[in-house]
């Protein structure tokens, strides 16, 4: 009986082909959205993962983000795990610099925390470093990287810098008066860039500015956030020691700018797209899927009288219903299972196929159970 | 000798929303084995109507047909037309986009018929009804209306079924065909012992049968 079925189906191989090439269009589009949804779905949640949204520290108007001379309180309040920043903060970069004569010139001494902090070492940049001290940016050590154009000269041995810190506010403790003093830096490396700045690590620079002032400050802060969710929570707790940046303020106490509107506004196009496409899809799930049950349930509809025919001959039921499904079903489980396949998509592929043989099923119960004789009379 | 149809009392009617036609009002009859039957009557008159009663197509109003004691009724319709009674509709019925030999190979292999015994009988009644085998790999669009009902007659003769219920088998054939398939019905109810019902408008033909009955506005009466 199955060879009768396949000849059949090859002797209108236009019609075969025909309704397969729908059901596979059809099956194609269910597939395409459900993963063009989940797409969307991946990139907002891969956005949300991986933005890293940054908080700068800058004076109260927020231009400027370097040499703000802050205290050791807001130091305190970044690196506090119970009431401060800490618990919410990832990759804190900042810096502490000290004014450095040397024989380089008048420049800055400049503590960093990493080779980020400082785009005249940040390869990304257009910067980039050199150094034989494997741990230099924890190293609490006197050392220093020189610009590119005078390691030659310095390589392996010392440079001598009078410092001063310009910090000079001690809150509660004595000020020091070693302000000026010269030191002799070890030069370990170098940095590219040709000022008479030298670069060190920001807890030697803190070491450092204890030995002429007795004091702690620090000149830059940013970190990232570790949980984009958080901005808000963090922009709260912040709020008791930093001020919003206000362009016409005339405040001494700094700010702290959450750059989080690019992130937001990519999260909400996002969010919107998925919202849109989720809009979509059950409509147009809905459209293909009933077409696929229509196209089942006609291109059983259009064979009526051969099945009545079958029925005269003496089929029954049953068994004219399994031969129905198995030689019209055959070319859809194929053209679903293939194209679920290769969009990895074989769930909704399955749905499909479902619905597309409940059409089948629906249109096979007349030539099984009605009279065939009427149905041959009626397909006269 | 025994009865293997027995029409009792049938009436049958074609309901629709519009209307009701009383197709068959009263027939009471029986069929025997190692007989030839004829069904004459008006156009209209009710007979194929009583064909497909008596094929279990269709379930009589009132009344009942019994085969070998059983009411249709009650039966596996589907599996006595498969295996016991074998229907030539008046417009022949072939399966359009299967061949020649294989619409004859189709009611054998339901039945579950061998493959090679059932080509080779498919082979002998399509060259008794005179089928060349060139014709064979044809399909049915492609003969004329009489070789059309040749295979239909073929196809049910190959089957095999004790009864065979024929609607106008000689209506689209000339002389010499149609007097070799009325021998060919005539033998199988005489020396096959099967019981061959046909319906014809063709006096000559019902006077070679062994009974003729006839159909009077779905009356039906029985002339011997
Ligand atoms: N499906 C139907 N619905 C309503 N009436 C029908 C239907 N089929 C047949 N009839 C009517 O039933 C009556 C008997 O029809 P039937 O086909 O049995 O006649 P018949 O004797 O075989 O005629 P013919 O010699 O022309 O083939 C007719 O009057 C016909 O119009
Ligand atoms: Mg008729």
């Amino acid at each position: 009986m199955m060879t009768m079925i396949f000849k059949r189906m090859l002797r209108r191989p236009g019609l075969s082909l025909a309704g397969l090439i729908l059901a596979a269009a059809l099956c194609f589009v269910l597939c395409f959205l459900v993963r063009y949804r989940d797409a969307q779905a991946a990139q907002l949640e891969e956005t949300r993962k991986t933005y890293v949204v940054r908080g700068v520290v800058t004076d109260a108007r927020g231009t400027k983000s370097n040499n703000l001379c802050l205290n050791r309180m807001f130091l305190d309040f970044v690196q506090d795990e119970e009431k401060g920043l800490w618990p919410y903060i990832t990759d804190v970069r900042m810096i502490k610099n000290l004014e450095c004569e040397s024989d380089l010139g008048t420049g800055l001494a400049v503590g960093v925390t990493s080779p980020e902090t400082d785009r005249r070492l940040d390869a990304s940049l257009v910067g980039g470093y050199y150094t034989d001290k494997a741990d230099f940016f924890e190293s609490k050590d006197f050392c220093c990287l020189v610009p590119e154009y005078a390691y030659e000269q310095y390589r392996g041995g010392q440079i001598a810098c009078r410092l001063t810190n310009s910090y000079t506010s001690a809150g509660l403790g004595s000020v020091g008066d070693n302000n000026g003093a010269e030191f002799k830096l070890d030069v370990v490396g170098w940095y590219k860039g040709d000022g008479a700045d030298v670069i060190l690590s920001f807890p030697a620079v803190q070491r450092l500015g204890g030995r002429l002032t007795n004091t702690v400050s620090v000149d830059a802060i940013s970190f990232a956030l570790k949980d984009n969710t958080q901005a808000d929570l963090v922009r709260e707790i912040a709020a008791k020691e930093f001020i919003r940046p206000d362009p016409s303020s005339l405040s001494f106490r700094p700010a702290l700018t959450i750059q989080d509107r690019q992130y937001r506004a990519a999260l909400t196009e996002l969010e919107q797209n998925v919202r849109r496409t989720e809009r979509l899809l059950p409509l147009s799930a809905f459209l293909s899927l009933a077409a696929g049950f229509f196209m089942g349930f006609l291109s059983v509809r259009g064979e009526t009288r051969t099945y009545a025919l079958m029925r005269t001959l003496g089929v029954g039921a049953g068994r004219l219903t399994a031969m129905v499904l198995a030689e019209q079903l055959l070319l859809p489980a194929l053209c679903a299972a293939a194209v679920g396949l290769i969009m990895g998509r074989p769930l909704p592929a399955l749905i499909y196929f479902a619905c597309h043989a409940a059409g089948c099923f629906l249109a096979v119960l007349r030539p099984a159970l009605a009279a065939p004789t009427k149905l041959l009379r009626a397909q006269e | 000798m025994e009865s293997v149809l027995t029409v009792e009392n049938v009436s049958f009617s074609y309901r629709s929303k519009y209307q009701t036609v009383n197709a068959v009002k009263q027939a009471d009859c029986s069929f025997e084995r190692g007989r030839a039957y004829a069904i004459v009557g008006k156009s209209g008159s009710g007979k194929t109507t009583l064909l497909s009663l008596l094929a279990g197509l269709e379930l009589p109003g009132g009344g009942r047909i019994l085969f070998d004691g059983r009411s249709t009724k009650e039966m596996d319709r589907d599996a006595y037309r498969r295996d016991n009674a074998a229907v030539i509709y008046q417009n022949y019925n072939l399966f359009p986009l299967l061949t020649v030999m294989e619409n004859v190979l189709y009611s054998m292999k339901l039945k579950g018929i061998p493959n090679k015994e059932a080509r080779e009988r498919a082979e002998k009644e399509l060259a008794a009804v005179g089928i060349t085998p060139d014709q064979f790999k044809r399909f049915p669009p492609q003969l004329s209306g009489g070789e059309q009902q040749r295979v239909a007659i073929a196809r049910a003769l190959a089957a095999g079924n004790e009864i065979i219920l024929a609607d106008e088998p000689t209506g689209n054939l000339d002389e010499g065909n149609s007097a070799q398939v009325v021998d060919i019905l005539l033998r199988l109810a005489h020396d096959e012992n099967r019981c061959v019902i046909i319906i014809t408008h063709d006096a000559e033909i019902a006077a070679r049968m062994d009974r003729v009955y006839t159909m009077r506005d779905g009356i039906l009466e029985g002339t011997d």
